[in-house]
């Protein structure tokens, strides 16, 4: 399949469309790929590097995911307004309520940018949490460091959920899917890989997910 | 935890409805309403920031790979036990994890100690520092965000940034690290103490033609590294050609001098008078040489000449006339300037230079009658011809056509250009220990070390949405290269590699690091 295309599958949950095709900048990253990696295929970049420790893995790419889902997400704040976005869904079917379990145990319906700044701030906090990201040379990962990347990327998920279904026609004519493509591919690839996302959480961007996942 | 946000189902048939029949309505017509310049301009540097990401990451895998089969190549050939293999992989295992975490291990100006200032101007000021968890001495470039922005520098700024990010290279200073706050850009890069060219030709006055020819030679070399990356430096002039200890030349730009779009635009109101010759005063005005100026005019223009080093406006005295003229520019700009700057180490002013700016660029864009050299101090054919085609129209300029024929020109005649860099210097800077700045300007400590009043968090504010103009700006570089230069001693000289604590293994560098300039000072003493 092509790096940038969304699959043939006729698509049940939402049509993307394009109205604009992808400018210099996509083939530029196109071409980046390409050039490094051959035939461009992310598959292989979200391979453990042989010798690596799995957790170590993990938290930088962890902390990368972070930062890309967090700058294109910056692009949209325009849009993505309490007005027009007064909760954070993904299409017709799904909401999500925010609690991060400490200063808010009870999930509260707030607006998209309120849910994404609760989730990035929360995020960044396990990042710099030194007892769950350590940053010393020599400093051991918690036991339940999985658990807790998991957790990170479901809601990372949801990120990408809410831009596909509400703003994707933003993200169009701003010439940013290319971008946006590549990331969510190399994070869905990346999940799969270390089964990160359990399936059911996946359900709004069903289509795209098993078009990206199939060889 | 999964209670706490699970997912909730809409079951409303209503709100179904609605919420479907607004998706069909965003589908059916699709909005493109023109978004803010903000909006724009974010959008730009995210997927500058996205394609930036991309390249180094995957370079960065295969970089790993290349070096896993290097060392297997090099472990199968060094006939040692097969114990001692795997000691070495596992020891490239471990420095690569170690790397990988160094990736993700946040900057910021907490992590230095800031030392005596090198420079100062109307942007911000250069910095001595030292990296407090190893010791390690840098040059740290502060630039003020809102004079960034006030005075339309923000491309500067991250053309800089990219520029030095981009280009590996020994002709280059290094940038290490790039970071920022609330206010402040900052820039870790190489400490190079052997002061500018701009300093060593105020000290000299002129360069016998051996020791400017090294580091003519040096320039065009380096220059030659940035035009291979596709960049235009356009400023290069005395003061961003900087020694390291031994006295070899590094591209930088330490001056925080940055020709200002407005101040050419002020210049070029007057864009006529630049190019003709209406009135005989102003003829004659701009047709003396410099060497016909009173002594006193030329070493009061010496006196302006650092503090323009430090201005906004900097010096134009380098610039190609195409540069001023604004009609289009490529590489061949740099090489104009590179003829001044040799025009300057050989006569002891700059060919154009001038009191009045506006009367530098009218000699610069008459060069044709501008152009002299003086009877005293002499200097040979070679020389001269060299200087007159550089100094000359963009399509016989040297170097117009590739480096290679600048490097052919009779003045370089023995010169070996792959060995510039390994041979001796032609000047050796004075540099006692690793802090000394004594060949840098002293400047006051008017407010001391600033006190913590720039807000760092949260750290990806500083990424995104507080100041877009600046995102993407963080950068660190790999030291995993010279942490493996390291690892390969080790095989040659014991044929296998111990297994050092983390400790060790840091004490070991710096004990490396020490080492070289002891060994390098005995034969001096």
């Amino acid at each position: 399949m092509s790096l940038f295309g969304l699959g043939n599958r006729n698509q049940k949950t939402f049509r993307p469309k394009k109205s604009a095709p992808s400018g210099s900048k996509g083939a530029q990253l196109q071409k980046h790929i390409d050039a490094t990696l051959g035939s461009g295929n992310l598959r292989e970049a979200v391979k453990l590097p042989p010798g690596e420790d799995i957790n170590e893995w993990l938290a930088v790419n962890t902390v990368d995911f972070f930062n890309q889902v967090n700058i294109l997400f910056g692009t949209l704040t325009e849009f993505c307004t309490p007005s027009n976005c007064p909760s954070m869904t993904a299409g017709p079917k799904y909401e999500y309520r925010w609690a991060d379990g400490v200063t808010i145990k009870k999930p509260i319906e707030v607006s998209a940018p309120k849910y994404v700044e609760y989730l990035m701030d929360w995020i960044e906090s396990q990042l710099d949490d030194e007892t769950i990201f350590p940053q010393r040379l020599g400093a051991p990962f918690p036991t339940n460091f999985r658990d807790v990347v998991k957790t990170i990327f479901k809601r990372l998920f949801r990120v990408y959920a809410h831009i596909y279904h509400s703003h994707f026609q933003k993200i169009v004519s701003l010439k940013e899917e290319a971008h946006l493509n590549t990331c969510f591919k190399h994070f869905v690839l990346f999940t799969w890989e270390f089964r990160l996302i359990d399936k059911v959480e996946l359900a709004p961007l069903e289509d795209l997910v098993e078009s990206i996942i199939q060889l | 935890m999964d209670g706490y946000d699970g997912t909730v189902r809409l079951g409303a048939i209503n709100l179904k409805h609605d919420r479907a029949a607004d998706f069909d309505s965003a589908t059916a017509a699709p909005d493109v309403s023109v978004s803010s310049p903000v909006t724009r301009q974010k959008a730009a540097a995210a997927k500058q920031f996205i394609e930036n990401h991309y390249k180094n990451y995957l370079q960065g895998l295969q970089d790993r790979k290349d070096r896993r089969r290097a060392l297997q190549r090099k472990v199968q050939e060094s006939q040692v036990s097969a114990e001692e293999q795997e000691e070495m992989m596992r020891n490239l295992e471990r420095r690569e994890t170690e790397y990988m975490r160094l990736q993700r291990r946040k900057i910021g100006i907490d992590d230095f100690e800031q030392l005596t200032v090198i420079g100062k101007g109307a942007f911000g000021e250069v910095r001595l520092c030292r990296a407090k968890d190893t010791g390690e001495i840098f040059a740290m470039k502060k630039l003020k965000k809102s004079e960034m922005l006030s005075r339309g520098q923000v491309e500067h700024v991250r053309s800089e940034r990219n520029l030095l990010a981009e280009v590996d290279s020994r002709c280059i200073v290094k940038l290490h690290y790039s970071f920022q706050d609330s206010d402040f850009l900052y820039l870790i890069m190489e400490y190079l103490p052997g002061g500018d060219i701009m300093t060593l030709l105020m000290r000299e006055d002129i360069l016998s033609e051996d020791v400017a020819r090294f580091y003519i030679a040096e320039s065009i070399l380096a220059i030659h590294s940035i035009h291979q990356h596709n960049y235009v430096h356009r400023d290069i002039k005395p003061d961003n050609l900087i020694l390291d200890k031994n006295g070899h030349l590094k591209l930088s730009d330490f001056g925080l001098c940055k020709p200002l779009d407005d101040k050419y635009s002020s210049i070029l109101l007057e864009n006529d008078d630049l190019t003709s010759q209406e009135s005989t005063s102003e003829t004659e005005g701009y047709s003396v040489s410099p060497w016909l100026m009173p002594k006193e005019q030329l070493q009061q223009w010496k006196r302006n000449r650092r503090a323009l080093a430090y201005s906004t406006v900097g010096t134009l005295d380098y610039m190609a006339p195409e540069v001023l003229l604004k009609k289009g520019y490529g590489i061949e700009c740099d090489w104009w300037s590179l003829g001044a700057i040799m025009y300057e180490m050989l006569i002891g002013y700059p060919p154009f230079c001038s009191d009045d700016p506006r009367m530098a660029c009218r000699k610069i864009v008459n060069w044709k009658t501008c152009l002299k050299f003086p009877d005293e101090p002499k200097i040979s054919a070679e020389a001269k011809d060299l200087i007159c085609r550089l100094l000359c129209d963009v399509d016989s300029r040297l170097g117009t056509r590739g480096i290679e024929e600048i490097k052919a020109h009779p003045w370089f005649k023995g010169v070996q250009w792959d060995m510039l860099y390994e041979s001796e210097a032609a000047y050796k800077p004075t540099v006692t220990g690793d802090l000394d700045t004594q060949n840098f300007e002293k400047f006051p400590e008017v407010d001391g070390p600033p006190s913590v009043t720039a807000t760092v968090g949260p750290w990806r504010k500083m990424l995104t949405s507080k100041d877009n103009n600046f995102i993407g700006y963080t950068f660190k570089k790999s030291d995993i290269l010279k942490s493996l230069e390291s690892s390969d001693a080790d095989i040659r000289v014991n044929g296998s590699s111990k297994t050092p604590s983390l400790i060790t293994l840091l004490g070991r560098i710096d004990l490396q690091d020490t080492i070289i300039p002891e060994s390098e000072q005995k034969p001096e003493a």
